[in-house]
């Protein structure tokens, strides 16, 4: 009886420190999937510029947004976040689809092509990163370079050269859901099927993907262009390339960030200055700068920008379910 | 065949019975929320193809369990007859064990890298598939089974072994003697590697080798549907549970008893030596190559930063994950002391079924139920993100504390009984009997849930991360010497801490002995 009362008060005392670590006067609640090495400068930012401490809550590779989306539709009774700030844009149109996001127009957004938002003004994307293929320059030489996405599928290098994330996951979720839109189903059913066919190792993210690329595992790895940017940047012998450029190209994916004010949230005005710090624009070119969007959207009809695909996110958004079923049952098979 | 409650008294029986049912609370808590989830996924039978993962994880599962028994064996055998008896620092094979076991697992791959970079080969086919999962697994997980192998070479009687060790072989009283004698705690350290083998998918999938919970994590992912996943998960509790019937089994018929004299070192001979001895080297290696590898893939400057920016992170974890271990040990007392003196009609296997779902599930289904509850303001609190792990883990300390019953000296128990004034002070006395294993299960449980990542996830206090979490979003920023750094800060904390402890436990034990 002894141990348990000791163990009583050590546990009262522990939650009561625990419960302690309390919450604040003038803070907001944000959920984000953008990369806590991005992210954190941000948040420095606005915190110093506006006084208002950001509490936090980061997801992480393996869990992306789905968990931060599944997080809010759980709080949806009492929600704990004021602001959600996703790395893409298809978890955010689902929860704006189930009713928990709240309406906002920001002042900032005008600059921002209709396309990139929501018409209820539910959310609005900013800043894009391109999907890219990096290349080992070791082992491949500039003329065997990939140009375009079905290059991947075809007898020009050999399956197990060819790295790419598990297509059920995070942006290469995406890419499979916009090359159902772009293709139709059964060409880009067609594709994923020749490269599991063709042994193309599949891995768990785009950072090991890009790992994969830089030791020479693969030749091409198939990623998010701030994975590839960071193999460059620590001297690998990689080149990034973007793919299906040129007027004859269909251009590479774009996968925007998204920003949304959860509805009910505990401090909505709060909420709305930290939307307007992350869509204005000098928050975006300092992304753009860090390496973590490859241009802005501000940007994205200048001729010298990078080629991104004609489909419209709700478009790609209506493909998820069809393709990540389809990418389920041809990678996720039995080996 | 014993009678129900082993002849306990019909007051302690109720008094324990009713305070089971805080574990059964806890535990239900997650369910409760993840069946009244209104959601779009759909549930039937299992695919074909998924009954194909399902054996994948099995087979990967069973043959880790297996190959982890073995080295734990005699790795244990090694450390109990060797210069470590006795020493404190005989568990040092635990010292990776905080680490994830996908950092864990990635450290192999970047050292094999490095090996097979240099030799030259075709890596791809080298580091995927079966083999090297099953390998990096047995490496992660042995340690497991060494604590549980040695802990019962530790409490097995000296009498019981004296007349066998001065008669036979060496080699003999230790496969037929020893090894029936600790099959128990062997086969409980071998279920939790099934059980933590086919909780896992990162590191299966690290080598592409697909498995059932990689296609719960998928279903997830596409359909967002927590209760769906939660079904599915249900398949593999069959497969979970009917190990550890056949565990609980050997456990109940298993010969109790326990002195305070350890046995006699045994001299191994021939190809019994040279065994111990590869788990030696091998449990060397599962330390030193890791630890190895992390100090190489960083720098000092890193390192200096990676302690400046990691020291609340592994603050958060460390309270979170010792506010778990006391919830997970103070509900998991009362249902293993039931379950040792077979208080149990029903299947006690059941009580184990928290660590089947995959922990993310778990989370979601308590933030449901909180969310939905008046209690919903301990969110902004760290104390909801412990309650989730201890919810995952308490079978552990459940477990290790049964064991451990089972395995208290009975004579004590039964003079206890006796000399006790009241039923009260027998209970204390009990309880005082089996603080070893509420220490060794509080230090498993703080171990685990300071690897943990899933839950942290889910119930985290907006404002606070974990080291584990940090430790992820560096890795998919691929800032893989950070990463390095955060692991080596982060191991090095849990050694000051077990070096404190041992401190404590021997200036506590020298001011008794004065």
């Amino acid at each position: 009886m002894v141990f348990i009362l000791t163990f009583c008060s050590v546990l009262l005392i522990s939650a009561f420190i625990l419960t302690s670590c309390g919450s604040q006067q003038d803070e907001v609640v944000v959920y984000t999937a953008i990369d806590e090495v991005f992210a954190e400068d941000i948040i420095s930012g606005f915190e110093e510029s506006t006084g208002i401490k950001v509490q936090v809550v980061y997801d992480t590779e393996a869990n992306k947004t789905t968990g931060l989306v599944n997080r809010i539709v759980s709080e949806s009774r009492h929600p704990m976040c004021d602001v959600f700030w996703n790395n893409e844009f298809m978890q955010t149109i689902e929860l704006a689809n189930r009713g928990l996001l709240e309406a906002y127009e920001s002042p900032e957004a005008a600059t921002i092509p209709d396309y990139y938002k929501a018409s209820d003004h539910t959310w609005t994307a900013v800043g894009g990163r391109a999907r890219v293929f990096l290349v080992n320059t070791g082992l491949l030489d500039e003329q065997e370079y990939p140009r375009g996405v079905t290059d991947l599928a075809s007898d020009r290098y050999p399956g197990e050269q060819i790295a790419i994330a598990y297509p059920m996951f995070g942006t290469t979720r995406t890419m499979a859901a916009a090359l159902y839109a772009e293709w139709g189903e059964e060409e880009a059913r067609s594709f994923f099927q020749t490269l599991s066919d063709r042994g193309v190792q599949v891995v768990d993210g785009n950072s090991v993907t890009k790992d994969m690329a830089v030791s020479g595992q693969a030749a091409i790895g198939f990623t998010d262009s701030d994975d590839a940017r960071e193999a460059i940047s620590d001297g690998a012998d990689v080149v990034m390339i973007y793919p299906d450029q040129g007027s004859a190209g269909m251009g590479t994916l774009m996968t925007p960030s998204t920003v949304a004010l959860i509805k009910g949230g505990p401090d909505p005005d709060n909420g709305k200055l930290f939307i307007d710090y992350i869509l204005s624009e000098n928050t975006e070119r300092e992304l753009v700068n860090k390496g973590f969007y490859d241009c802005s959207i501000r940007d994205c009809d200048k001729n010298d920008s990078i080629k991104g695909m004609e489909v419209s996110l709700e478009e790609i958004y209506s493909y998820m379910d069809t393709s990540a079923r389809d990418m389920e049952q041809i990678f996720a098979t039995a080996r | 065949m014993q009678p129900p409650g082993d002849h306990m008294h019909p007051h302690r029986l109720r008094r324990l019975s009713l305070l089971s049912l805080v574990y059964a609370f806890f535990i239900l808590l997650p369910v409760l929320g993840v069946i009244t989830e209104r959601t779009h996924g759909s549930f039937g039978m299992i695919t074909p193809r998924q009954l194909g993962l399902l054996v994948n994880s099995i087979k990967l599962a069973f043959v880790s369990a297996i190959l982890s028994s073995f080295l734990g064996f005699f790795l244990a055998l090694r450390i109990h007859t060797g210069a470590l008896r006795n020493k404190w620092y005989r568990f040092y094979f635990l010292l990776l064990l905080p680490t994830p076991f996908y950092v864990y697992a990635l450290m192999w791959m970047y050292g094999a890298n490095s090996i097979i970079g240099f030799i030259g080969g075709s890596l791809a086919r080298i580091l995927s598939g079966f083999l090297p999962a099953v390998l990096v697994e047995t490496l992660a997980f042995f340690p497991i089974t060494t604590l549980f192998a040695l802990l019962g070479i530790e409490s097995i009687s000296r009498e019981k072994l004296e007349a066998a060790i001065i008669l036979t072989p060496a080699n003999e009283v230790a496969l037929r003697i020893i090894l029936k004698m600790i099959l128990p705690y062997l086969a409980a350290g071998a279920g939790f590697i099934i059980i933590l083998s086919m909780s896992d998918f990162s590191v299966p999938s690290m080598f592409q080798y697909n498995t059932y919970m990689l296609d719960l994590f998928s279903t997830y992912s596409r359909t967002g549907s927590v209760r769906t996943v939660f079904l599915y998960s249900l398949y593999m509790v069959p497969i979970v549970l009917i190990p550890f019937y056949w565990v609980l089994n050997i456990i109940h018929k298993s010969d109790t008893g326990h002195t305070e004299d350890m046995i006699r070192p045994i001299k191994l001979t021939g190809l019994m030596k040279y065994l111990s001895y590869i788990a030696g080297g091998l449990s060397i290696a599962q330390c030193v190559i890791p630890f190895f590898v992390l100090i190489v893939t960083t720098d000092i400057p890193t390192f200096v930063e990676a302690g400046r920016k990691s020291g609340a992170a592994i603050g958060t974890s460390l309270a979170v994950s010792a506010v778990a271990a006391l919830i997970a040990v103070l509900i998991s007392i009362f249902p293993a002391i039931m379950i040792s003196h077979h208080a149990f009609r029903l299947l006690p296997e059941l009580f184990l079924f928290p660590m089947i779902i995959p922990g993310p599930m778990s989370a979601m289904g308590l933030l449901r139920v909180i969310n939905a509850s008046p209690f919903y303001a301990i969110e902004r609190t760290m104390i909801l993100c412990s309650i989730g792990c201890a919810i995952k883990f308490a079978p552990i300390a459940l477990a290790v504390i049964y064991v451990y019953h089972r395995r208290v000296n009975r004579k004590g128990m039964e003079i206890a009984e006796i000399t006790a004034s009241n039923e009260r002070t027998s209970l204390i006395l009990e309880y005082r009997m089996i603080v070893p294993a509420k220490i060794i299960s509080c230090v498993l449980v703080l171990f685990m849930t300071y690897a943990e990542e899933g839950i942290f996830l889910i119930l985290m206090t907006p404002g606070r991360e974990s080291i584990t979490v940090k430790i992820y979003n560096y890795l998919h920023y691929g800032a893989s010497e950070y990463v390095s750094a955060f692991c080596i800060v982060s191991i090095l904390v849990i050694l000051l801490i077990e070096l404190l402890v041992v401190l404590l436990c021997r200036i506590t034990l020298i001011k008794e002995h004065a």
